[in-house]
């Protein structure tokens, strides 16, 4: 036995370890342009401002794991949010408070959202970027159409979470541990994680052998949907109104942070560490850039940057794609524009 | 489930089963019997029926009628999740593996919780070694990748996997194609094991000693039907060779050479490598001659194939016969006259929503067009007319969209559309892989025809007897080299098996 494990392999998360000398160095070069960086209150800053981006990027990785995408997650959070205040009645910008069910209704209504998202992808055999393109529209004309586009105050207990804190440390920060480390535990060491990776590592296998496929897709949405109300309620409760805005081209941000992580857009491979690192990388961008008050304009020229750089590295790592995969990518990309032509 | 009488009372029956695809007859009312302790060898030619037996017999596919007996029950619902219900394992031709996970993690798929529904690495690891070693004997480190073994280990893994989920009947779909000698035996070990254990095997092979190995009975398949049934020794090889091609087909002899040391090198290949696939391949072949390549599946040949042509970057020199062939891309390749017919021609080649016509011209345009670009429709309806009476293309018509035709006639269309384009060097990987005994020998004519043009050909086969009779000199490649040539008069299958083969030791020690 202990022959055995002698001659195990420590699989050494490289990926994630040259994430974080990434991270060390872009924040030692903001500290050399701004000292301030570095400083307590902004560690925290940065550690606060990368919670709700980290939380929606743990289910983002389950959907991609399994060679998904859910593209509706901005939306959602904004419908969940929406529907969620004004079942606690408030109906203007400027006063009212949420009451404790906010809670319930919003994770809710989140939960229906990601269960339909699955439903659909299922039913329709088409692939998970057309199906949440379409609710993408789908949940923020609902969520216009409750608010009639006005903001909406946030008040009360839905704050609860977004600005409190236990011990000195802010609740977003505890929340974004907690479910870093839960996620990263379902994915490793359960059979449904196990079998979500497996799923991604190839789809045909996966129904030979038997794998409750269809389950495993909705289940992976349902977790991409819970995972971004938690993230809608901790920035909320960080901003204090509900915005219209809430939410819009959030879902590249969670993805840019998901690739960036390591976890392969074709699914079957990263990691849910990584996936956190990637969320914290790219707020140490937007916050250092801040802090040296670089041009906004720059902000998304690095980020896309960052992310060109990621997908270079993945795809130097993995080169060896077979023809046949090569081909199915064609056909998803024709799949892709051809009904794009017909939208 | 060995409660019943091993001997008269098969374990698993087929009744009657007929099936079709898109109106073409597939089984005809088929009957077979599987008897518990005994392993019947499933042989017939590529397009006879058998993978769909197979995948019937699995539940993967439904019959169109006929019923399924199992342990004496008529089985209403068939189906794969009745099949494993029963103990019914298969090992399919095209692994069903995960290469992203470990060999322990695939091999246990099924049940990976080792506690409730949290899995334990080492547990899992732990008990896929003992797995190994009792059941082949081997020791392999159960925590690396699938994707990071070799293909024979691969098989391995799923040989494994089969066994584990198995406890009455075990399909194995020609499971042997990409295992060492070593391996091979390993295998066969196993299978006398289980057999006495009181399994139903089901072996589908076309290697005709693979029935002196480890059979039982034989069953010989021929267009849908099973046209000879027997107990082991009681056909002689050449009457199974009989039974499997039908004595309708005479057999398909070649004229003699007329390769001569004069003829001129059409192409020649020096020091190809491709990280990892390709390790020094040289090699040439002159006009008029045609040059088998054999080998295991994962020995690098259709990786050879590609490298030459360009669809796959490689180092090494490759020469035509007008000079060195340099940045390799498919359009030059054509204009220098190398074409290559890769073996997975559908999913690479084919235009499954264009019509056959426009398949079969499309590299013929220039003779059809115009100098302003014009496309002269009357010509190219001409053109493709004439080449699917040539190659015997069946269908409605030129304008059938070709995803409309059976595999067999896809295959037709696009050995028409490059070996009509008047090709010097002709690369044919896997030129009548499933496609039916009839078409085969026309493709092998119209190789030979080629030949007689003074055409160089190349032909990567898996089909031993088919190379012996194509080839003027086989090469044999083992792990990206090539471990043995040999002369027409020297072809002999052990040899090229044994050349083939590469150790288990080699392997694990890399």
């Amino acid at each position: 036995m202990t022959e055995v494990s002698s001659r195990r392999r420590v699989r050494v998360p490289v990926q994630s370890l040259v994430l974080l000398g990434v991270i060390v160095v872009a924040s030692l070069v903001f500290f050399v342009l701004s000292p301030s960086f570095l400083s307590v209150g902004n560690v925290g800053n940065v550690l606060l401002q990368a919670a709700p981006t980290v939380v929606a990027a743990v289910g983002m990785t389950f959907v991609i794991m399994t060679g998904g995408i859910d593209l509706s997650v901005g939306s959602l959070i904004n419908l969940a949010m929406v529907a969620a205040i004004a079942a606690s009645g408030v109906t203007s910008a400027s006063s009212g408070d949420s009451s404790g069910w906010t809670y319930v209704v919003a994770i809710a209504v989140a939960l229906a959202c990601g269960l339909f998202n699955g439903l659909a992808i299922n039913l329709l055999k088409v692939h998970p970027l057309l199906v949440t393109l379409g609710t993408l529209t789908l949940y923020r004309g609902i969520a216009l159409h409750i608010t009639g586009a006005g903001d909406r105050a946030a008040a009360g207990p839905i704050t609860a979470l977004g600005r409190g804190d236990i011990g000195g440390i802010a609740v977003p920060i505890i929340v974004a541990i907690v479910v870093v480390l839960l996620g990263s535990f379902v994915m490793r060491s359960t059979v449904f994680g196990r079998q979500v990776v497996a799923l991604g590592g190839s789809e045909r296998s996966a129904r030979e052998t038997g794998l409750p496929v269809r389950r495993l897709r909705i289940a992976v949405y349902v977790i991409s949907a819970l995972c971004a109300v938690i993230s809608g309620i901790l920035t909320v409760g960080q901003i204090g109104t509900l915005q219209v805005s809430l939410g819009v081209n959030y879902e590249f941000t969670v993805i840019t942070a998901v690739i960036v992580g390591g976890t392969s857009l074709f699914g079957g491979k990263g990691s849910i560490v990584g996936t956190a690192l990637g969320a914290l990388l790219l707020t140490v961008i937007v916050n250092g850039l801040n802090s040296i008050d670089a041009s906004i304009y720059v902000y998304d020229v690095v980020r896309g940057l960052v992310l060109v750089a990621a997908v270079l590295a993945d795809s130097l790592t993995t080169r060896r794609l077979s023809l046949r995969r090569r081909g199915r990518q064609k056909q998803i990309l024709a799949e892709a524009t051809s009904a794009g032509a017909h939208a | 489930m060995t409660t019943h009488d091993v001997a008269s009372e098969p374990l698993l029956s087929l009744r009657g089963v007929s099936k079709s695809f898109d109106g073409t007859p597939v089984l005809k009312n088929l009957d077979l019997d599987v008897h518990a302790g005994q392993t019947l060898i499933l042989l017939g030619e590529n397009g006879a029926g058998k993978s769909t037996l197979k995948n019937i017999l699995c539940g993967l596919v439904s019959s169109d009628s006929g019923e399924i007996v199992f342990g004496g029950e008529t089985q209403s619902r068939w189906s794969g999740a009745r099949a494993s219900e029963l103990g019914l394992g298969a090992i399919h031709q095209e692994l069903s593996l995960f290469p992203n996970m470990s060999v322990a993690e695939n091999v246990n798929i099924h049940h990976l919780g080792t506690r409730g529904p949290f899995v334990s690495m080492t547990a899992l690891e732990r008990r896929t070694d003992a797995l190994f070693r009792d059941l082949l004997g081997i020791d392999l480190d159960s925590s690396r990748l699938v994707g990071e073994l070799p293909l024979g280990q691969r098989q391995l893994v799923e040989i494994v996997k089969a066994i584990q989920v198995s406890s009455s009947v075990l399909v194995l779909d020609e499971p042997t194609t990409s295992l060492s000698l070593d391996e091979r035996q390993q295998l066969f070990a196993v299978m006398r094991r289980l057999r006495e254990k009181g399994y139903a095997l089901i072996h589908v092979t076309h290697f005709l000693e693979e029935v002196e190995a480890v059979g039982d009975r034989v069953a010989i398949m021929r267009d849908g039907a099973i046209v000879a049934l027997a107990e082991k020794g009681e056909l002689s090889t050449h009457q199974i060779e009989e039974a499997m091609v039908g004595r309708e087909l005479a057999e398909v002899t070649r004229d003699a050479s007329r390769v001569t040391a004069d003829s001129p090198v059409v192409l020649e290949v020096r020091d190809l490598r491709e990280d990892q696939l390709l390790d020094g391949v040289s090699f040439s072949v002159r006009a008029g001659e045609i040059v088998g390549i054999a080998g295991l599946t994962g020995a690098g040949r259709s990786e050879l194939m590609q490298s030459i042509v360009g669809v796959r970057a490689a180092e090494g020199e490759v020469i035509l016969e007008d000079g060195p062939f340099e940045r390799r891309s498919i359009p030059t390749a054509k204009k220098r006259g190398l074409v290559l017919v890769s073996e997975d021609r559908r999913d690479e080649q084919a235009f499954l929503e264009r019509p056959v016509r426009e398949n079969i011209t499309s590299q013929l345009m220039d003779r059809f067009t115009t100098g302003w670009g014009w496309i002269q429709s009357r010509v190219e309806n001409e053109i493709a007319s004439r080449l699917v009476k040539d190659f015997d293309v069946k269908t409605a018509g030129t304008e059938a969209d070709l995803g409309s035709l059976s595999g067999g006639n896809q295959q037709k269309a696009i050995l028409a559309r490059w070996l009509s384009v008047g090709p010097k060097v002709c690369l044919l990987d896997e030129p009548t892989k499933g496609i039916d005994v009839g078409a085969k020998a026309q493709v092998q004519h119209t190789v030979f025809g080629l030949a007689e043009q003074g055409v160089g050909v190349v032909v990567v086969s898996s089909d031993l007897p088919e190379l012996f009779t194509m080839s003027d000199r086989i090469l044999v490649m083992k792990q990206g080299r090539i471990s043995a040539e040999l002369a027409r008069a020297d072809f002999d299958a052990t040899a090229i098996l044994r050349a083939a083969s590469s150790s288990v030791e080699t392997e694990g020690t890399r």
